[in-house]
């Protein structure tokens, strides 16, 4: 972070990925190396990038970090600060706080247990660092699925990653949508409907969720009536946000401040939260 | 902190004061003039147009430690690439004249804004960060506080301990006694400034610090809003006895307009926008914003949290009164100064929906 908490980093985009017609994925390096080593992020940590003129926008990072200073996230254009992101191309400067925020790692240890990832749509990006975490320490952990729905087979994001994960023979990776097209043979339905067709071993499953809030909402409605404990159910949530570092206000959830204590949450927490958090 | 040391500053000699700390370049700020009577807290060019004796108007001193619109940064693009400013360092501010319940403002201020410990490599999730612009506004203001010998016709800083006088929190207290003020020190920087200009400050008189006592003790008598008892009401508030009837009820004398927030010298949300100065150049601000508004809470999908005027009142109450918040921060959201009081067009000012919380419980679900 940088001391003062407002002034961004100036950095470069170095490459830029188109995922769907509206999303693309940004390879982000920050230009001043004594800023650069600031800059090491964990998994499920976020970005405020700003494109100056436009104002600035949280992003969940995607990428494990690999060396300080270098960042990966994806964007789907639909605001302001996004749609301006969409007008650059690689080479352009934008500004970028952080990395901010708490780290699915600072919840339950996933060591020795089987790991279920569920993401819905736009929110697979911030869930691949976890993902990649894993893949890192894949010994350490027992079995390694990931459920991802979408609205129709072409929103969905990383489709040459998915064709890989698909390939691995160390990880179950199932797909769904809502709305299928001609050269869909997959599953059809949203996420939850995928539960009946897994094999759980609920006392030793740890769950790491991130998507639209209705999805996320029924996602632990139906963990919960599997049994599965509170504590190894860790979500993101999601708010409106501005300054990112605590102070606007903007995300609270009852007294908890998504952008300094989340936005990685467990259901022991969710639940506690004096406000409905989705 | 060395409260012991009390002085005596004769009135006719504030102006002289007042004008050589402006034509030193000092910013000085204090109760000015509105037009309509009424008064709020400026900027003053002159000492002339320091307000009397006044009762707290809309517009505190929020305006000089968080100021309605702030520069946070210019940027500036160029062929060599982007650069980012800063704001450039201001003069020493003498905030003359603030009230006791403002002052406490500034204090929960203190720790919401300016208590960072930590940021870097170490800092971990949940740490307090602090707020660069705020610290430099603090850091350059010498808080000179006046204590009230008789309460406004809505104020109850009685029931906030924030007034009618501080104990602690300020730089220089003054009492007035009519020709003079009581004059106490709270902090290193107090005791400065009047070694600064100790031609203006004698030490007290006989008998002066046993008139201040006298007058808060009288002062305390001259409250006339109804008593506000927050504790109660806290507990209804955090054991669930407020049900969404409650609320509504709430909700339904509100007009949305955001008014509370405007007035009241602790709520400290804030928007973030960029604004152009030029084809290549423009600030990055912050202003006032309010969770009163749905568009505080709306995501870019459509999606609100915070979808009703329920939902709205709901929070900013539980912000200023539920003991979830006494965990990060010490004191209550309210100070008492009863600006809301007088702000609110529907009448759901606090003192008000403190007294229905009191009468709610899970029997009695609307007020």
């Amino acid at each position: 972070m940088n001391p003062n908490i407002y002034l961004p980093y100036i950095s470069e985009i170095t490459d830029i990925k188109q995922e769907t017609p509206d999303t693309r994925t940004y390879d982000v390096r920050i230009k001043k190396k004594d800023q650069a080593k600031l800059f090491v992020s964990r998994p499920g940590q976020f970005v405020e990038a700003s494109v100056f003129g436009a104002g600035e926008a949280p992003f969940g990072l995607t990428t494990s970090p690999k060396e300080p200073g270098v960042m990966t996230f994806t964007v789907r254009a639909c605001g302001r600060v996004t749609n301006a992101l969409a007008e650059l191309k690689t080479g352009d400067e934008i500004g970028i706080k952080g990395p901010l925020g708490n780290s699915f790692l600072d919840k339950i240890d996933s060591k020795g247990r089987d790991v279920l990832v569920i993401g819905g749509g736009i929110g697979l990006p911030p869930l691949r660092s976890m993902i990649d975490h894993i893949f890192n320490h894949r010994s350490d952990h027992r079995d390694f699925t990931i459920l991802y729905g979408a609205r129709t087979p072409a929103d969905r994001v990383y489709k040459y990653q998915l064709s890989e994960w698909e390939k691995k023979t160390d990880l179950k990776l199932v797909q769904t949508v809502d709305v299928a097209d001609k050269e869909w043979t997959g599953n059809v339905g949203v996420v939850t409907t995928l539960f009946p067709k897994l094999k759980l071993d609920i006392p030793n499953t740890v769950v790491y969720t991130c998507g639209p809030p209705i999805m996320i909402k029924f996602v632990i409605i139906e963990l919960l009536k599997l049994g599965l404990p509170e504590k190894q159910i860790v979500s993101t949530l999601e708010r409106y946000m501005k300054c990112g570092v605590g102070k606007c206000g903007h995300c609270c959830i009852g007294n908890k401040y998504v952008c300094t204590e989340g936005p990685v949450f467990d259901y022991t927490e969710i639940k506690g939260l004096a406000e409905e958090a989705f | 902190m060395s409260q012991n040391k009390n002085y005596s500053l004769a009135k006719s000699k504030v102006p002289e004061l007042l004008t050589r700390l402006i034509k030193k370049g000092d910013e000085v700020w204090g109760p000015m003039a509105g037009e309509n009577g009424d008064n709020f807290f400026g900027q003053l060019s002159s000492e002339k147009e320091l307000a009397g004796d006044y009762i707290n108007g809309y517009l505190g001193a929020k305006r000089f430690v968080f100021p309605q619109i702030e520069e946070m940064f210019n940027y500036k693009k160029s062929k060599s690439g982007l650069e980012l400013s800063q704001p450039v360092e201001m003069p020493r501010a003498v905030i003359w004249g603030i009230r006791s319940c403002d002052m406490s403002a500034v204090n929960y201020f203190d720790s919401f804004f300016g208590k960072g410990t930590k940021s870097g490599p170490d800092w971990k999730s949940g740490d307090p960060l602090p707020d660069p612009l705020y610290e430099a506004r603090r850091n350059r203001a010498v808080f000179i506080t006046i204590g009230c010998n008789v309460a406004g016709p809505k104020c109850f800083c009685v029931c906030t301990d924030s007034g009618p006088f501080l104990a602690q929190g300020f730089d220089i207290q003054l009492t007035d006694l009519g020709d003079r003020y009581f004059v106490e020190v709270g902090s290193p920087k107090g005791e400065e400034f009047i070694n600064e200009f100790k031609e203006y400050f004698t030490p007290a008189q006989e008998g002066d610090q046993h008139a201040r006592r006298t007058l808060e003790n009288e002062s305390e008598k001259t409250f006339q809003q109804p008593i506000s008892f927050f504790a109660k009401a806290m507990r209804r508030m955090d054991q669930g006895h407020l049900k969404p009837e409650f609320w509504q009820k709430v909700a339904d004398y509100c007009i949305g307009c955001g008014g509370c927030i405007y007035v009241c010298p602790m709520c400290s949300c804030f928007d973030v926008d960029d604004k152009a100065l030029g084809e290549n150049e423009g600030m990055r601000y912050r202003s006032w914003d309010t969770c009163d508004f749905a568009g505080f809470t709306r995501e870019v999908s459509g999606h609100n949290p915070r979808a009703t005027r329920a939902d709205r009142r709901k929070r900013w109450f539980y912000h200023k009164v539920s003991m979830d918040y006494l965990e990060k921060n010490p004191v209550i959201g309210c100070v008492g100064c009863g600006r809301c009081v007088i702000a609110c067009p529907g009448g759901i000012d606090m003192p008000t929906v403190i007294r229905w919380m009191r009468k709610t419980d899970s029997e009695n679900p609307k007020p």
